[in-house]
């Protein structure tokens, strides 16, 4: 295909997972993508511009795949994107540390394209651990362009944006010597092609319907039972040579192909394993120590992020009731009339400046603490530990990766859901996803946990608050655990299926730039959603708390037709209302609690923790209904924007509806149980 | 020579791949991870309840479950 001449070039970044295309890309073209340091980062292709020499480049960001031959609909993605858009140039990232392993997705995609560029990332720390790669060697070997860089560095650069720049201004692409495949093979697949001869990759698609690879939706109408049949006599005439499964074979010769490069192009001073890593496996990979570690890592951050969070919010909160005191005195002066006054700053503003400031300092906390953990290499480590449970509970390993980018947002843990590589298995994930308590809940399950579980001693309450949430989030693991054992038990019947995690070597996480990406990328951007969706939702409740129909207003009509359902599960129609308003964003489910309790009808900023307790308790409060109040809040139904993320992932309207009803099910079941068996303890005693 | 299956070999053995599982695109995924005819193994660490464990094969460390690592079949190098 013809490119405009006036339309820029495309170049695409390919690879495995984990060997840094993400991090290249961002540092090429100056975008934030999410990077962490775990294989299936990124899901969907990125795109994004840059000036390589005196051409503007689009980069297109592949998610990772290992080979053509897509297991994952993120690879499937990563594979028909590689396939079937005609780059000017396709830059295939391997790992230096790991060359034998990397270069196996090159070796792929030399038969097919001749605008090839191998970039050999992680250059600095595979000298680190004694490995040189000798490029030269390779570029020989591959017969394309082999480059050098380290990601996190620009200046090492240059030898890539050269290659770039060279293969999109010379008209002569350079010759790449594929792998060979062994000779019989090779005359099997060949008598295939022709077959294909209409389709854009002849070879590829012979060799794999010799395979009985299944080919990309858009071609399958060209395998015919009649090249089904032919594939079929081929293999049986192969199996007389001695190849029994001609795809073993097929990919043999790859990996043999990829240990002879890696013979004469890596250089290994001392050979064995990285003794820091393995170290810090022995902890953190141990029997022993294993889980006990996870628990205290999570139970320290979320220590900082409460201890830390407390002096900042009440600094905000001054601020905000000094700028809304400002603002009211201006209004009386502009001789505002009363309701604008009150829909204005009572509605929009109060709820606004409530949720930034009891939100922005915990998650300005939290995120940086966790993106640490995710840039240093340890989430597919915890998701080692929880692999067994999730195995009995019938689902996949790496659903641990998803429920952790769940604890920070649920719609994201729904879309890295596609890291999980069968369709059932995935369904589970998503369904059960939004029992992990997102940073929207964090707020209301820290403040009801400070106001009714906490010591008197002020030095202690940090400590016990973050205690208490380490046992909500195992709670919620727990959950997890059980509903996807009932899904796969009931609707998505099935066995486990395989699964292979990579481990990645640990990295020195990039303090720097965690610090700001995750304080603009994360914070700021879950924030905005939630001040999108919190002023309106202040607009609305400012209404429905003064409109009045009869005596009272609608609120407190609503509020009353709640209160029997509210009575039964142990909470009042006041905190059932408060959710259902809630729907759009879990931040201003407290906030309206407070506001349907204060008549007042304007939302209140309770700094004092120890004045909402009395707020609350005047309202009817029990131990009861703070323990009610925090199951509910951990286990119902997910927000607007993670609802609208499952529809478009599982294309399913009913799946969604489950993932609604699913958790509030769980959850109110929990209320029912708890508080009728205290009803009843108490009614006994 | 002592052969044992994969999910067999204890944390700081090593072993050497015999047969790998002979169909599937699993097995095809585990070879392009490096889990190849002849190549060296080293359980790393086992988890809690045994399942799964870590190996390093050729300068990774991979997670597999007991039930997809028990029809690999390695002969050990070391007691």
């Amino acid at each position: 295909m013809e490119k405009e001449p006036s339309a820029p070039f495309t170049v695409a970044l390919a690879g495995n997972p984990n060997v840094g295309k993400s991090t290249l890309f961002n540092a090429l073209t100056g975008l934030h993508q999410h990077t962490g340091n775990w294989p299936g980062k990124t899901v969907a292709c990125a795109k994004g511009y840059c000036q390589i020499g005196t051409q503007t480049v689009e980069l297109v960001d592949l998610p990772g795949t290992y080979s053509l031959s897509a297991r994952s609909p993120e690879e499937e993605i990563a594979r028909d994107c590689l396939l079937f858009t005609p780059f000017d140039c396709i830059v295939v990232v391997c790992d230096a540390t790991a060359i034998a392993r990397t270069i196996g997705l090159a070796l792929q995609t030399l038969p097919f394209s001749s605008r090839v560029i191998v970039c050999v990332n992680c250059m600095d720390e595979a000298r680190k651990k004694g490995i040189s790669v000798d490029l030269f060697a390779l570029s020989d070997l591959l017969g394309v362009p082999v480059v050098g860089v380290c990601a996190h560095k620009k200046r090492t650069f240059t030898p890539l944006l050269d290659a770039v720049e060279q293969m999109l201004t010379q008209d002569k692409a350079p010759v790449p010597k594929p792998v060979r495949l062994s000779s019989d093979l090779q005359a099997a697949v060949d008598s295939l092609v022709p077959s294909f001869a209409n389709t854009p990759h002849p070879f590829l698609f012979a060799q794999w319907a010799l395979t009985d690879e299944p080919l990309p939706a858009a071609y399958a109408p060209y395998f015919t039972p009649e090249i089904k049949e032919e594939a079929l006599h081929l293999r049986q005439a192969l199996e007389k040579t001695g190849i029994t499964d001609p795809a073993q074979a097929v990919t043999r010769c790859f990996v043999l192909h990829a240990e002879e490069l890696f013979l004469s192009a890596v250089k290994i001073k001392e050979s064995g394993q990285p003794r820091r890593d393995r170290l810090l496996d022995r902890i953190f990979l141990n029997r022993k120590t294993g889980v006990p570690v996870m628990l205290v890592l999570l139970g320290l951050i979320l220590w900082i992020t409460v201890a830390g969070a407390n002096i900042p919010s009440s600094w905000l909160s001054q601020l905000f009731g000094a700028l809304g005191d400002w603002l009211r005195t201006l209004f009386i002066s502009w001789q505002a009339p009363a309701w604008l006054t009150g829909f204005l700053l009572d509605g929009v503003y109060g709820t606004l400046t409530w949720v930034i400031a009891v939100m922005l300092p915990p998650m300005a906390i939290f995120f940086p603490l966790f993106t640490l953990l995710e840039d240093f290499g340890y989430l597919p480590r915890a998701a080692f530990h929880l692999d067994h449970a999730l195995c009995r509970a019938g689902a996949c390993g790496k659903q641990a990766l998803t429920m952790c980018m769940g604890l920070g947002c649920n719609a994201a843990g729904v879309v890295g859901c596609r890291i999980i590589d069968t369709k059932r298995e995935r369904i589970i994930a998503i369904l059960t996803n939004s029992l992990m308590p997102c940073n929207g809940r964090f707020p209301t399950l820290l403040t009801i946990t400070a106001a009714f579980f906490s010591p008197a001693i002020p030095t202690l309450q940090s400590a016990v608050g973050a205690a208490w949430l380490v046992c909500f989030l195992v709670l919620s693991v727990m959950m997890t655990l059980l509903l996807s054992k009932l899904l796969s038990v009931t609707l998505l019947k099935g066995t486990p299926s395989s699964f292979v995690l990579e481990l990645p070597p640990y990295r020195r996480p990039q303090l720097k730039k965690i610090l700001v990406r995750s304080l603009f990328d994360r914070t700021l951007k879950v924030l905005w959603r939630a001040v999108c969706v919190a002023a309106p939702a202040g607009a609305v409740i400012f209404l429905l708390a003064n409109i009045t129909v009869g005596e009272q207003t609608l609120l407190a009509h609503m509020t009353a037709f709640f209160d029997p359902i509210g009575w039964f599960f142990g909470l009042d129609g006041t905190i059932l209302l408060a959710f259902l308003l809630g729907f759009p964003a879990n931040e201003i489910v407290l906030p309206i609690i407070l506001m349907g309790y204060l008549s007042s009808g304007t939302l209140v900023s309770v700094e004092n923790v120890s004045a909402l307790s009395v707020l609350l308790s005047q309202n009817g409060w029990t131990l009861l209904t703070a323990m009610n109040m925090i199951l509910l809040c951990l286990f119902h139904f997910p927000c607007s924007t993670t609802c609208l993320t499952i529809k478009k992932e599982t294309g399913s309207v009913k799946l969604t509806l489950l993932a609604w009803i699913l958790p509030t099910a769980a959850g109110l079941s929990l209320c029912a149980i708890l508080t009728w068996t205290v009803r009843l303890i108490a009614w006994i005693f | 020579m002592n052969t044992i299956a994969l999910c067999d070999l204890k944390p700081g053995h090593h072993g050497t791949i015999c047969t790998l599982p002979s169909r599937g695109s699993f097995s095809r995924r585990l070879e392009s991870l490096g889990f190849t005819k002849g190549a060296c193994v080293t359980c790393l660490q086992t988890a809690k309840s045994g399942d799964p464990s870590a190996f390093w094969v050729r300068d990774t460390a991979v997670a597999l479950r007991r039930c997809d690592a028990k029809d690999i079949v390695v002969s050990v190098l070391n007691g």
